[in-house]
């Protein structure tokens, strides 16, 4: 709001100086505006005529000031009036529904089918030149822009709990609307009245130079244009004084419109993300210095940390985060939303939104740190190596381009084959990954696929180029169990066929159990336990880890669900971030808790580790 | 862009014939000239006018691109499209710019009104003889059929080219055509 403050000053004091002096105009001592003086017309700058006298000799700059006079008050008076009536109406019908409703939002429709000028013509066919009809005109002009946003503003307001509220205790119905809705619906309508204002100018002076506005010889800038446009040969800088004072006046009431309309509605307008800085050596001798790479290892990431600027300071959802997938291996990444899971693997992508960026760690992939490739290089990647299954096949595809030639533009984006080759391919693929009739298919729009289909086309994207890393962000949360069941056989089969290794971001243990390796629970942006599934499932180390095997619903145990709620990253407590929700914390888990081995390959971030037993463990003891 | 949309086209269009016409003498102030008797002068003498009457426009199609892109680049598609691997380039061109242009196009149809009405203050100002003179004439006379007429043949006009954004707006959009 502070930062706005500059932009709402300068043309509200403009504004604000101009309704001054069109105010302060008959105590000016300006000669008048339409005494005549023929023998000295069109003369330049004198003194007693500041800037000159016009066609009939009458002053200038006094029928400029007296022209703001004039401009401003049909516009004050017919934007207020239309807001009144505007907004009435729009509250009202917004409100009742109904026949009100009806009345007032058809007849706004009705005229804002007309095209502006021709709707002002016919008013003035009608009434004939002049003030009033101006005022009148321009009002009917204008209410049916206030009705909408009323009306529109209502319709969001009116649901909402506080109304609800209101009307529950008994509030009669004009109370409402002017106590509860009307404020709320304040900000939009003083933007839409600025926003009119402007645009009565325009129509106004626009008028008034067809001669069909102000009459003569009242002072009005419309008018003044018109007439000097005559005389344009000998005094062209009598035209240039209304113009300018015209778009001076427009430009003001435009600047203010959007400064208000961007201090009542802030997008967050956050700073460009920055990549972590290449190692020197990197730079200097690419590969002289390999960092510490499991051998084997398909991806292995360290310490990777993701930071985004926001309107609270800079947060870390994904907090040194570590973890290796073998060859052909699959990682089960777990946890409850918002525990950092997404983040991590865009992050991995390159894929993060601007605002966000990793700050630290590396992720190693076939030897190069993907948090280090330029652009470029991590794009020849995408697509080719390392590939993404979305959670949402809904949204994922492109609705204006043929499935077909989404896929066929995966391949053509990493291989030199013609385009009928590569048709090809999207055939034997979309072949592959069950779509029933392909050929047809292929020239299908995403819009006439089901879910289950269009999941299986955003597969059949991710493996076009045999991804040695298939990365899928919980690719069966938005589809129906059944097709659940069925996308998650399908991918363990072209793992197995392709031997890529397989991150598998999902909610569902059960899953989990199924189709991983190993498994990555994760909880508010840090790992807290990992290790091979079958070692974690039977004896979890983490309280975490326990409470969400716990929330599984089995045959013969109620699920337990897990009390509260993961913290939002600007809340993370200071110690172990598991420790509020936790029903086994002491006092040491006010400290922030390292990461530590646990034999067998498992790693635990738990004060407690190895003191508590949960799973079968527990029982046996 | 915000001094361009704040000048009404009958003061740009009066201005550009002070300066070009009056000032340099490059064009000629007005008037008009039947395309088959000199099209090169008949092209001339739109030009002026043409560019005025677009300039609202500019401004209108600047800002609803620019909010419609915006609208679309977080889209899940977009992503897809990067994690395929695709050029930047051919992302914005392929999965955003062919997006984000529906929106832009049925509000240049809905502002072909306000154009309409635009083009009476253009001809007005350029003198060219299309159906504004009538019109105005018609207005100081009180000539009530000819005011209808007119407003009717421009509505007529205006409710054709919506029309045809729909059906462009469905070439477009896939997801409108009728299955």
């Amino acid at each position: 709001m502070r930062r706005l403050r500059p932009r709402l000053a300068l043309p509200a004091l403009l504004i604000l100086s101009l309704v001054v002096i069109a105010l302060a105009v008959p105590f000016l001592g300006l000669p008048n505006p339409v005494r005549q003086d023929i023998p000295n017309r069109l003369t330049g700058m004198a003194p007693g005529a500041l800037l000159g006298r016009d066609e009939f000799g009458r002053d200038v700059l006094s029928r400029l000031l007296w022209g703001a006079r004039i401009s401003l008050f049909i516009a004050f008076t017919a934007t207020t009036i239309a807001a009144l009536a505007g907004t009435l109406l729009g509250l009202l019908g917004g409100w009742f529904r109904g026949m009100a409703e009806f009345l007032s939002i058809r007849l706004a429709d009705v005229i804002l089918c007309f095209p502006p000028i021709l709707l002002a013509l016919l008013v003035v066919t009608i009434m004939g030149p002049g003030v009033a009809t101006l005022i009148l005109m321009l009002s009917i002009l204008y209410t049916p822009g206030f009705v909408r946003v009323a009306y529109g503003e209502v319709l969001s307001t009116r649901n909402q709990d506080f109304v609800t509220a209101m009307t529950a205790l008994g509030a009669t119905t004009p109370r409402i609307l002017a106590l509860t809705v009307l404020p709320n619906i304040a900000s939009p309508l003083l933007v839409q009245y600025s926003l009119t204002l402007g645009a009565a100018i325009v129509v106004e002076s626009g008028l008034s130079f067809l001669g069909l506005g102000v009459v003569p010889p009242t002072p009005s800038w419309g008018l003044m244009i018109r007439g000097a446009r005559a005389t344009m040969e000998q005094a062209p800088l009598l035209l240039l004084w209304p113009c300018l004072a015209l778009t001076v006046t427009i430009l003001a009431f435009n600047l203010l419109c959007d400064a208000l309309r961007d201090a009542f509605d802030p997008k967050s307008a956050a700073g460009a993300g920055a990549r972590p800085k290449p190692r020197l050596v990197d730079c200097l001798a690419p590969g002289l210095f390999p960092s510490r790479v499991d051998p084997g290892a398909s991806l292995s990431v360290r310490g990777l940390t993701v930071e985004i600027d926001t309107k609270r300071g800079v947060i870390r959802p994904v907090d040194d985060v570590s973890f290796t997938i073998g060859a052909g291996e699959t990682l089960a990444i777990v946890g409850e939303s918002g525990s950092g899971k997404s983040v991590t693997v865009t992050g991995l992508m390159g894929l993060l939104p601007a605002a966000a960026r990793p700050v630290a760690g590396e992720a190693v992939f076939e030897g190069h740190d993907l948090l280090r490739r330029s652009p470029d290089q991590l794009r020849a990647l995408r697509g080719a190596r390392l590939a993404m299954i979305p959670q949402d096949p809904m949204s994922s595809l492109n609705p204006v381009h043929k499935v077909g030639d989404q896929v066929v533009e995966a391949i053509l984006a990493h291989r030199s084959i013609t385009r009928p080759a590569a048709r090809a391919e999207a055939l034997a693929l979309f072949r592959r990954v069950g779509i029933a009739d392909p050929e047809r298919r292929l020239d299908a729009w995403p819009h006439e696929m089901s879910g289950g289909m269009r999941q299986r086309v955003m597969i059949a994207m991710a493996i076009a180029n045999r991804p040695a890393l298939l990365i899928a962000d919980e690719p069966t949360t938005a589809l129906d169990v059944t097709m659940q069941a069925q996308i998650l056989d399908l991918l363990a089969d072209l793992r197995r066929e392709t031997g890529s290794a397989l991150i598998f971001i999902t909610h569902s243990l059960g899953v989990v159990a199924e189709i991983a390796d190993t498994v990555m629970v994760m909880y508010a942006g840090q790992v807290v336990e990992q290790g091979p599934v079958a070692s974690v499932f039977a004896a979890p180390l983490h309280p975490y880890t326990a409470a969400l095997l716990a929330a599984v619903p089995q045959d013969d145990a109620a699920p337990e669900p897990i009390p509260g709620a993961v913290p939002p990253p600007h809340q993370f407590p200071q110690g172990c971030r598991f420790a509020p929700r936790c029903g086994h914390a002491l006092p040491p888990c006010g400290e922030a808790q390292p990461l530590r081995q646990f034999g067998n390959g498992r790693e635990v971030r738990c004060a407690r580790a190895g003191d508590l037993r949960f799973g079968r463990a527990a029982h046996d003891a | 862009m915000a001094l361009l949309m704040a000048v009404p086209v009958f003061v740009l269009g009066t201005l550009l014939i002070l300066l070009l016409a009056q000032t340099l003498k490059l064009m000629p102030a007005g008037g008009f000239v039947p395309f088959w008797r000199d099209p090169g002068q008949h092209l001339l003498l739109l030009s002026l006018p043409a560019l005025v009457i677009g300039k609202g426009l500019v401004a209108i199609v600047f800002r609803m691109t620019r909010a419609s892109v915006l609208d679309i680049l977080p889209r899940d598609h977009v992503r897809t499209a990067r994690a395929k691997g695709l050029a930047e380039g051919r992302v914005l061109r392929a999965h955003v710019v062919r997006n984000a242009f529906g929106p832009v196009l049925t509000v240049l149809g809905l502002h072909m009104g306000a154009l309409l009405g635009g083009t009476v203050l253009v001809e007005y100002v350029f003198n060219w003889p299309g159906l504004s003179t009538p019109l105005i004439r018609a207005v100081e006379g009180r000539d009530y059929p000819m005011v209808v007429g007119i407003v009717l043949t421009v509505s007529g006009l205006f409710l054709l080219i919506n029309l045809v954004v729909d059906l462009l707006y469905a070439a477009l959009d896939p997801r409108i055509r009728a299955g």
